[in-house]
């Protein structure tokens, strides 16, 4: 980013990294280990404060926070991988194939994605809801279609910055056709611009997953969700603020450290500074 | 039969203007193993000629007329068919080899891909044949230079990375536009030999387009001057630059650049700027420079009449003089 010098961006690449690496770890130990089990009621020790049993305490079902947060990490990561992933893969093909061919087909993508992009996402998911009813996978198909105009139109803009350089030149001239030159010369060359993109729509995915789970949209009880934590702590703010709190805490994290992530990679990944001149 | 034969080749720019030609009825023929330079001002048509034969005019300009090669014509060809022409029959070195090849990608990988995607040929054969070419063409320490990338190359040895890429599938024609322009002097040289040897060598045609006159005259056989779009003249190198008889080539000649000039500087080499583009206006190119222009030269174009043997040029002078040369 311009201004920002090369160790502020290096900091930025390690915080959000080291930061994104505990949402993650944090996902990845809860597949084999909980300090509880993650449903595990115990109406009689609810909305404890935290203990050495209970490290951030119970919530109002007495079920443990800290494992409650752990799990819900991997239902954030699990729909924002998948949904980004579908947002990529649909929208980076539809975005470089409107670049190499241009003319209707290139207008036709552009505004079906000003189509896609002007429907509120959230009115999208709630229309969604009624079609496929509330669930996960409602929560991905919704995030995964709002991310396929953001991704077709940085993938075109991007592309169209490729073609008039003279290396394409260079390999028409060498006899290759427009799918090859996709592949090899044009997806390569904004292979950092597309993974800096999806790094700052995973932190969007994670945001969006817990709004649509807080309205009762995405993930349903009794899997773990922060959106569905922050929902449920509502009711007890006054008794219980740190149910609340936490998985706030965890959602700030997860998008703090994309964001991060995402800036440190734009840097490190500029071949302006990248080649050291 | 020549191996190309250009009748007539328009490349028109459209803007929201209007048309405006570029290239305006250009027609020349190159057989095997001649060698034909073009040379004129920045902006005169040269890189659109070239391009129209290889297929490749940019989005918004168009081609028109003929363009035969080997019998066929290449403006009615489908994408495909050029597809496979170019990099195998058609090839082209440009001027600034750092942008013409992938940044991301092992030069040796580069050169060996013509092989790889015209004649499907594996990997290891592929690398093996790019190896002996860019030790053919000079590049020092080529076996290590194999897995280099283009930023760890010289101007020099990136311009001899592509004339290996693009001969590897051995063409029939290389076009070479201004290849030595962003090179040193002594480079420049080098590989203008280089070039030289190998046209010989394999018997291919040479188009070699160029600012330079000198770069044409040390290069090629026969040249040809344009002037905003059209052949103004043509004929082999010794009669053009020696007795140059439009009165364009004229001014280029005496404005030739001197060794103290810097490079890439771009000489105004006759008095006046060439006009924009625009749309086709009758009369001579050349009227609003020429110290010669008389009113006849703005009502018709001049046609190309001989100025010598094999030698032509389009300006009423010559045509007017014709009666004085006898062959
Ligand atoms: N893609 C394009 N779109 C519109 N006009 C173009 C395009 N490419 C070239 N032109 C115009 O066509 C004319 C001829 O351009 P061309 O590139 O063939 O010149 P040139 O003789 O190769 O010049 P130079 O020595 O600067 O390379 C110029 O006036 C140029 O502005
Ligand atoms: S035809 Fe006339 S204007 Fe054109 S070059 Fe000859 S003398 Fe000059
Ligand atoms: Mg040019």
């Amino acid at each position: 980013m311009m201004g920002s010098s090369r160790g502020a961006s290096t900091a930025s690449l390690w915080v959000g990294g080291g930061l994104v690496g505990v949402v993650i770890a944090a996902a990845l130990v809860s597949l084999a280990w909980t300090p509880h089990p993650p449903t595990a009621m115990a109406l009689s020790e609810r909305l404890q404060g935290p203990s050495a049993v209970h490290w951030l305490g119970t919530d109002h079902f007495g079920r443990d926070v800290a494992t409650l947060l752990m799990a819900g990490a991997r239902t954030s990561i699990v729909v924002g991988v998948i949904a980004v992933g579908l947002g990529f893969v649909i929208g980076v093909a539809l975005g470089v194939l409107a670049a190499a061919r241009r003319g209707w087909l290139d207008e036709l993508v552009m505004r079906l994605c000003d189509i896609t992009f002007a429907l509120p996402a959230v009115l999208s998911a709630i229309l969604l809801t009624a079609w496929l009813g509330p669930g996960p996978a409602t929560a991905i198909v919704a995030i995964g279609v709002f991310n396929i105009p953001v991704f077709a139109r940085i993938a075109r803009g991007a592309a169209l910055t490729i073609w008039p350089r003279e290396f394409i030149l260079a390999a028409r001239v060498a006899g290759k056709g427009a799918f090859r030159i996709t592949l090899e010369h044009v997806l390569p060359n904004i292979a950092s611009v597309l993974l800096v993109q999806a790094t700052i729509q995973f932190a969007i995915a994670i945001l969006a997953e817990a709004a649509l789970s807080y309205l009762g949209i995405g993930t349903q009880p009794p899997a773990p969700s922060w959106g569905r934590m922050l929902n449920e702590a509502q009711t007890f703010m006054y008794l219980a603020p740190g149910l609340a709190v936490y998985p706030g805490l965890a959602i700030v994290i997860a998008v703090l450290g994309l964001n991060l992530l995402g800036d440190g990679l734009r840097d490190a990944l500029d071949p302006r500074l990248a080649r050291g001149r | 039969m020549a191996l190309l034969d250009v009748a007539d080749l328009w490349a028109v720019v459209e803007a929201p203007t209007g048309e405006a030609p570029a290239v305006r009825g250009v027609s020349f023929a190159l057989a095997h193993g001649r060698t034909l330079g073009i040379v004129g001002e920045s902006g005169c048509g040269k890189t659109l000629t070239a391009l129209a034969i290889m297929g490749l005019l940019p989005r918004g300009v168009h081609g028109r007329g003929r363009i035969g090669f080997a019998g066929v014509d290449l403006l009615t060809q489908p994408e495909d068919t050029l597809c496979r022409l170019r990099g195998q029959r058609l090839a082209m070195i440009f001027q600034e080899p750092m942008t013409a090849l992938n940044p991301l990608h092992p030069v040796g990988r580069q050169v060996a891909e013509p092989l790889r995607i015209h004649r499907g040929m594996g990997q290891a054969a592929a690398y093996a044949q790019a190896l002996r070419l860019l030790t053919e063409v000079g590049l020092d320490q080529s076996a290590r230079r194999m897995s280099q990338f283009p930023h760890e190359l010289s101007g020099g040895q990136r311009q001899r990375v592509m004339i290996a890429m693009a001969l590897i599938c051995g063409p029939d024609l290389l076009i070479a536009d201004e290849p030595t322009t962003a090179l040193d002097v002594t480079v420049q040289a080098h590989i203008l030999d280089l070039v030289r040897a190998l046209v010989d060598e394999r018997g291919m045609a040479l188009l070699l387009i160029s600012h330079d006159l000198g770069v044409v005259a040390e290069t090629v056989a026969e040249v040809a001057v344009m002037y905003r779009g059209r052949i103004v003249e043509r004929g082999p190198v010794t009669a053009v630059l020696g007795q140059p008889a439009h009165p364009y080539t004229q001014g280029l000649m005496q404005a030739l650049p001197r060794l103290d000039a810097r490079r890439g500087e771009r000489h105004r080499v006759v008095p006046g700027a060439v006009p924009p583009l625009g749309p086709p206006e009758p009369g001579c190119a050349f009227a609003a420079r020429c110290a010669l222009a008389e009113p006849a030269c703005r009502t018709s174009d001049p046609p190309m009449a001989p100025a010598g043997p094999d030698h032509t040029a389009a300006c009423i002078h010559i045509a007017a003089a014709r009666g004085a040369w006898r062959p």
